[in-house]
């Protein structure tokens, strides 16, 4: 299977999804830009687990403050 | 005092001398703007100058003075923002076309803030259109310029703010970052700028660029005004629920306490694979000031900062696409190409992508906090790994050479952005071409107080912060 978006998905996206008109010159541009961004992220994301979640993130900042707090 | 004298001041210095009365709110605000006539339009730094209303500010500001009234630890300063900071029946440009005739409804929590202190508002500094750039060039605006050497980028987005605070039009201005944003036109104009740990300062009623990534921090032309005005900002705001309710650590005591005992990390890896020569060279005495300023040294291995660059851009493309959408579909044309070519992939990236990369952010800064920050208070990078290039190198000629350009800019300031950890650049020195080398510090999360002692603690010794352009 051919891996990756082709320049005419991107211009049907483009077209269909968001409403947005482009050349076919610039949809390539895109559909470069995202096989690399998608690949890479991807690639990234196979370390995330079961539990991972976007809440984490402040959690571990407010178990931060909490520890300056304490410290201080 | 002459023009140069009055200008000259550091924001702290300028704003004891009106308290005291050395001399008056006007007659710092009428220097000001005799700068600003005069110079201005060569660095390119404002977007507009609010000279009657800022006159008058400053009448009242002495009538409230010869009556005893003090406003605040800012009384009577004039200060200048990046044009993205919204004021209730003004407009905020935010560098576009499209924005430019938009009154806003509301005022931005760091105004307010400053206001409250004091600080007067003198004019709208340029800025990237849409906080959207690292080089401060600007379709609608044109380029801003580096005072240092006007053929040369401010760095971006908040370029109005790096030149204008460096070229002595104001005493300090806020700006914003997203990836590099405040950090990277403060270093590269040699001034001073931090970026706050994530849910430290307020973005209410400031332009939104990217809600995960965004940060709003103060540049200044010192390491001790970057403080004064991060202690004026700073702190829980009920209208921006991203703020944390923790109380303000005592700066002033902070930096007084010095760096002995502070443990400062250089990187083993990663932040110096493509340092140039003369870069590196500054990097390494800056090194060496801070050991005999009693910091210990210590090399840590630092996590792959690929992941940090590669998510918190994904991210920001997604959210940007999500914030333009409307116009974008509606009104492509008033955009600028860069700027367009820059959020347009942010449509086409699956939402299981954007997701992916949000849900790791945790993970990241978790595994980072470890490596780094168990072992070192502070962290000192490189901040730009090249010699400021000029604004032709980087006036990009077709929307495919824009994602390579842009990383070579922030690929080492986006990964404290995505991971929210305060970031303060400091000015160390000049290249062989006379235009400024800074590096940054990285703190714990919530320890912008490290931060600035280490800063200071530099800073006192070197003097690159007192030097100023000649115009």
């Amino acid at each position: 299977m051919k891996r990756g978006v082709s320049t005419e998905l991107i211009g049907r996206q483009g077209l269909e999804l968001h409403q947005i008109e482009r050349t076919s010159g610039r949809n390539a541009e895109l559909a470069e830009e995202l096989n690399v961004i998608n690949d890479e992220v991807s690639k990234m994301a196979q370390v995330r687990e079961f539990n991972d979640n976007p809440g984490a993130f402040e959690m571990i900042l407010r178990s931060q403050l909490e520890r300056e707090e304490a410290g201080s | 005092m002459n023009t140069d004298e009055i200008t000259g001041m550091t924001l702290e210095r300028v704003a004891a001398a009106i308290r005291s009365k050395h001399v008056s709110s006007v007659e710092v605000t009428q220097r000001c703007l005799d700068r600003v006539d005069t110079l201005a339009s060569k660095v390119n730094g404002f977007i507009s100058v609010e000279r009657d209303e800022v006159l008058k500010a400053a009448e009242a500001a002495d009538d409230a003075l010869r009556q005893g009234a003090v406003c605040g630890p800012l009384h009577g300063v004039p200060l200048a923002h990046k044009d993205m900071f919204y004021r209730k029946g003004k407009v905020s440009t935010c560098g576009s076309k499209i924005m430019r005739d938009q009154v806003q409804n509301v005022t931005s929590t760091v105004l307010e803030r400053l206001g409250a202190a004091g600080a007067l508002y003198m004019g709208s500094l340029h800025m990237s259109e849409f906080a959207a750039g690292p080089t401060g060039h600007n379709d609608h605006y044109g380029p801003c310029r580096n005072p240092w050497n006007l053929d040369h980028i401010t760095g971006g987005s908040s370029s109005g703010s790096g030149a204008s605070v460096a070229s002595r039009f104001t005493f300090g201005a806020m700006g914003s970052d997203t990836g590099g944003s405040v950090r990277l036109p403060a270093g590269l104009c040699g001034v001073v700028g931090l970026k706050p740990t994530h849910g430290r300062i307020s973005r209410f009623g400031a332009l939104p660029r990217s809600w995960t990534n965004d940060a709003m921090g103060p540049i200044a032309r010192t390491v001790r005004d970057c403080a004064l005005m991060t202690s004026l900002i700073a702190g829980e705001d009920p209208k921006d629920p991203t703020t944390f309710r923790t109380p303000l650590p005592d700066y002033d005591e902070a930096m007084a306490a010095g760096i002995r005992g502070i443990t400062v990390g250089v990187p083993a890896n990663q932040f110096y694979d493509d340092v140039d020569g003369e870069i590196g060279t500054a990097l390494e005495e800056s090194i060496s000031v801070l050991e005999r300023q009693g910091a210990r040294i210590v090399k840590v291995a630092v996590p792959d900062l690929g992941p940090h660059y590669r998510l918190g851009d994904a991210i920001t493309k997604c959210e940007s696409a999500t914030i333009h959408g409307k116009w974008i579909r509606e009104r492509p044309q008033d955009y600028g190409r860069v700027v367009l070519s820059r959020i347009e992939v942010g449509f086409h990236i699956p939402a299981t992508r954007y997701l992916e990369a949000i849900s790791l952010r945790g993970r990241y800064l978790s595994e980072f906090l470890e490596a780094v920050f168990d072992k070192v208070d502070v962290l000192h990078a490189p901040l730009l790994p090249v010699p400021v290039p000029t604004i032709k190198e980087k006036d990009y000629t077709g929307s495919a050479d824009v994602p390579e350009s842009i990383a070579s800019m922030t690929k080492l300031t986006r990964p404290s952005s995505f991971l929210g950890l305060p970031t303060l650049s400091v000015p160390c020195g000049f290249s062989r071409g006379n235009l400024p080398i800074a590096f940054q510090l990285i703190g714990r999360p919530f320890r912008e107080a490290d931060l600035f002692a280490t800063g200071l603690a530099y800073e006192q010794v070197t003097g690159w912060t007192e030097a100023s352009p000649s115009l």
